[in-house]
């Protein structure tokens, strides 16, 4: 039995049929993490007693008859910036090497609430600061594909576990492109939700007006399943919106069901007419079941429905493209000409702005940063320095020995663009540049349904490269920060693989809240691939 | 110019409370200058065009945002003594929340959180 070959749903069914066991399937990924302990380094911690006992638990659940979660017996990494109660939260960082978290994040909430089982906190950048999953002070992560190359990052260790076949779905974090890119580099499907989509609370924040969590998953399917049960409206998180993902308000998916009632199928068009009626006069957030089952039916149905892309508005960004690969630059090439097959209307844009994307947000998410990581100073938790002759020194000791170099760097720069004399040069400045982008974004959504967009310029590169030079390790977020910055969802999924067999991934860009669209597109795309 | 000085580094050290060696102030200035270079090109832009700054969207969150949390007011609380003994009607629950919390300390004395004085 190997999970990748199963979709979540199909595994699901299985389970609660009781063609497999929960027990058995947990032995078999635990048997295969162990096969592949030092090939990856892509855990930090692993909780297999406590995985199996709730395997065992589920298993009398089921034979009992007793009702179970939609994620029954799914396992699940959870990476290491995500606070899982009673389980080691690190951040890939010394200064939370001990550290216990109290309490469950919101999101860990949702899949523990479906009995999903967690199996393990994955590897990831220090605080989740890096493109590479090098700066981890538990060691790099290594690509699945080629073990001379990075995972990725900074949720290398989330996309690798994902891909070994350790676990169906992980769930990262993405400030800059940290769930996209290693997703994009092992060959998979990953999702940033729209900023509030997901609660963040028990998310360790990095830069709080950024930070999102979000799926890695083998397909687009399995990724936007667990999105919907993460997509919750959370008290405890004050940037938490009250919008149900994929919650059928504006009838969207009428067009793709009245497609689907050309075949002859009027049973169909009954019941989904009538649910539609239903939801149009009921607004309650909760009662969403119904709707989400037709959206499920309909994406895991997509290919038997024929369904076009006839009339979709998608643009490419040329300033995206020139500094593209070859091999990069031939998959956007044949992406387009698949969506204009499919009926789409692909068209070029410009967008000049994109060039202080990455000046923007690495002033504003280094500012944040430093604010933020100014509560690790040793007093309440995490590490604390052995030598000190008072507090001030202590603060100092133990923040100069938890943290590593990357860390250290973009406090200092954050620091730097907050201080007196330089805030309105450069921390103003790059506000009122984000407000610029989120404008030019606001304007091409009047037009365009999506946007096409390259993930990085090359594959994966090789271990040790991009550490040598931090700024060119800045620049190549190109493609993934201008989304964190105006707080769209993205979707990046795999689109073949390079002349030296690495896997290349591109990503549909989103307005805000309109996930079901670019799910939608993507899921039609990777049936046509 | 290179803005980036040793006494940068030094004030900036001081604020972010790290301690560097020699071999990373040099390598740390190096990258401080050439990043804050490279952030310069935010000068090109015309700020004239942006009238405020959006921290998130507002015209979506203007309706929506909401304070979550209570009244800043003191409030006596019954349960609790102020002589730290913990009266017998405290919710069970926040006493093991606290105890959780207080696990992760690294130090503590009859249920205080232990630091050096300062200077």
């Amino acid at each position: 039995m190997n999970i990748k070959d199963m979709t979540i749903i199909e595994l699901v069914k299985k389970i609660k049929n009781r063609e497999y066991r929960v027990y058995d399937i947990i032995s078999e990924v635990f048997n295969t993490i162990e096969a592949n302990e030092s090939k990856y380094n892509q855990y930090i911690s692993l909780y297999k007693k406590e995985a199996m006992e709730k395997a065992r638990l589920l298993d009398k659940k089921i034979e009992n008859n007793e009702k179970v979660g939609r994620l029954v017996g799914i396992p699940i990494s959870i990476k290491d910036n995500i606070c899982v109660k009673g389980m080691k939260c690190t951040c890939g960082s010394r200064i939370l090497e001990n550290f216990v978290a109290p309490y469950n994040a919101d999101a860990v909430d949702a899949l523990l609430q479906e009995d999903a089982i967690i199996i393990g906190k994955t590897n990831m950048d220090e605080f989740g600061m890096g493109s590479t999953t090098e700066t981890s002070a538990y060691g790099e992560t290594r690509n699945f594909y080629d073990t001379d190359r990075v995972a990725g990052g900074s949720s290398g260790g989330s996309a690798v576990s994902v891909a070994a076949g350790e676990c169906m779905v992980s769930l990262g974090t993405d400030t800059g492109g940290s769930i996209r890119q290693p997703a994009a580099y092992n060959g998979l499907v990953g999702i940033k939700p729209t900023y509030g989509a997901v609660s963040r609370y028990g998310l360790v924040a990095y830069a709080s007006s950024f930070d999102v969590i979000g799926p890695i998953a083998n397909n687009v399917i399995d990724a936007a399943y667990v999105l919907e049960i993460i997509n919750r409206h959370d008290k405890k998180d004050s940037t938490s919106r009250e919008v149900k993902l994929f919650k059928d308000s504006n009838n969207q998916y009428n067009q793709y069901n009245n497609s689907s009632n050309n075949s002859n199928n009027s049973s169909n068009n009954s019941s989904n007419n009538s649910n539609n009626n239903n939801n149009n006069n009921n607004n309650n957030n909760n009662n969403n079941n119904g709707n989400n089952e037709i959206w499920l039916e309909h994406i895991e149905n997509i290919s038997d429905n024929n369904i076009s892309l006839k009339g979709k508005k998608i643009a490419i960004i040329d300033t995206y493209i020139e500094p593209l690969s070859d091999d990069v630059k031939r998959k956007m090439d044949m992406m387009c000409n698949k969506l204009t097959e499919l009926g789409a209307i692909v068209e070029n844009i410009s967008m000049d702005i994109i060039k202080y994307v990455v000046p923007t947000y690495y002033t504003l998410a280094c500012a944040e940063a430093s604010s933020n990581l100014s509560r690790y100073d040793g007093v309440k938790y995490g590490h604390r320095a052995s030598k000190y002759r008072d507090l001030n020194e202590m603060y100092k000791q133990t923040r100069t020995e938890g943290f590593g170099t990357e860390v250290k760097r973009r406090i200092m720069l954050g620091n730097y663009v907050l201080s007196k004399g330089y805030y309105e040069e450069y921390y103003l400045k790059a506000l009122k540049s984000k407000t610029a982008i989120v404008n030019k974004f606001k304007n091409v959504f009047e037009t365009y349904d999506a946007i096409l967009s390259p993930v990085t310029a090359n594959v994966a590169p090789k271990v040790g490269e991009s550490l040598e030079k931090p700024l060119r390790m800045y620049i190549s977020d190109v493609y993934t920060t201008a989304v964190n910055i105006a707080g769209l969802p993205a979707i990046a999924f795999p689109v073949g693989k390079s002349k030296e067999g690495m896997p290349i991934g591109l990503q549909l860009i989103g307005n805000h809240f309109c996930e079901k669209e670019i799910i939608d597109i993507a899921c039609i795309c990777e049936q046509n691939m | 110019m290179n803005k980036i000085t040793d006494e940068v580094i030094d004030r900036i050290s001081e604020m972010s409370c790290i301690e560097l060696t020699s071999d990373e102030r040099i390598k740390i200035k190096a990258d401080l200058s050439e990043m804050v270079n490279y952030i310069d090109q935010l000068n090109e832009l015309d700020m004239n065009l942006v009238n405020d700054c959006c921290s998130e969207r507002e015209d979506i969150n203007r309706k929506k945002a909401c304070n979550v949390f209570r009244l800043d007011e003191n409030k006596e609380n019954e349960d609790i003594d102020y002589n730290n003994e913990v009266n017998s009607n405290m919710d069970n629950k926040k006493i093991e929340h606290n105890n959780e919390i207080m696990e992760c300390v690294p130090s503590i004395e009859n249920g205080y959180i232990v630091v050096p004085k300062t200077t």
